[in-house]
């Protein structure tokens, strides 16, 4: 069972995740980017994050920036799931190295398809 | 062990410091950090930890491996009041592919791990400035 990282303020979005993903993953949610990175200084490693960008405290533009800056959780892939649709957020995403932008509204079973592949697993 | 202390200072007494605890100087750190404050170099856990405890500029601790376990030890009998927990802890590891990252981080003392080949000292300096806010709010919390 692999595990995935959810951060996002919108707690629906959260719940609707949690159980699509639920059923074949192990979910961990975090409302905003210190919340993600409090689980990530616990010594929680996720195989996955999934993230939003505005949010409150740390912003997921920050929380990036410091996975991919650091040593320990770089390799973690990171997928942008946002309501943003401006290009410079995308291409400032990108540069920071994320994997993966999803706009919202989403098509569950097209980041399911995105999951897979990043988790390499055929099961979900 | 020895408790010889050396001290790189550049004249520059009010930068912060970023102190090593190593068996050895280790240029390529000192040449990276030194853009942004004072590398001190003890090679004893010991008297890094008094110096931290003395002297507020102390930024940032780097840590070799070799004096990880010795340093949690002696850690504990300083650690009263947290204060050595407000400072971000960087382990510095010759090759980063040898390391258990889970083991090492279950010890709850490790903010980030240097390793000379991979990490660009930018990159650590920018992600150490958001270790030392993020700690201050996580022991406030």
């Amino acid at each position: 069972m692999k595990e995935i990282l959810l951060v996002d303020d919108d707690e629906a979005i959260c719940a609707f995740l949690s159980i699509l993903l639920g059923k074949i993953h192990k979910v961990k949610v975090a409302y905003d980017g210190i919340g993600a990175m409090y689980h990530l200084s616990e010594g929680y490693i996720p195989d996955l994050i999934i993230t939003d960008l505005k949010m409150p405290e740390l912003s997921g533009f920050d929380l990036i920036r410091n996975i991919k800056n650091s040593q320990i959780y770089r390799h973690i892939p990171i997928i942008v799931l946002t309501g943003s649709v401006c290009t410079e957020a995308r291409e400032t995403c990108y540069l920071l190295g994320i994997e993966d932008y999803i706009n919202k509204p989403f098509n569950p079973y097209k980041l399911k398809d995105r999951i897979t592949y990043f988790l390499n697993t055929e099961t979900i | 062990m020895s408790t010889e202390t050396v001290n790189h200072f550049d004249g520059l007494a009010d930068k912060v410091c970023y102190i090593h605890i190593s068996n050895n100087f280790n240029f390529q750190l000192f040449d990276g950090v030194s853009g942004y404050g004072n590398y001190k170099h003890f090679n004893s856990p010991k008297e890094a930890i008094e110096e931290m405890l003395k002297n507020p500029l102390v930024d940032t601790i780097f840590c070799d491996i070799e004096f990880l376990m010795d340093f949690i030890n002696i850690k504990k009998d300083y650690n009263k009041e947290n204060t050595i927990d407000l400072v971000p802890f960087i382990l510095c590891v010759k090759d980063y592919e040898k390391i258990n990252t889970k083991e090492i981080l279950s010890l709850k003392v490790i903010d980030e791990v240097y390793c000379e080949k991979t990490n660009g000292i930018n990159n650590l300096i920018n992600r150490i400035s958001f270790i030392k806010d993020f700690k201050r709010k996580k022991i406030n919390k």
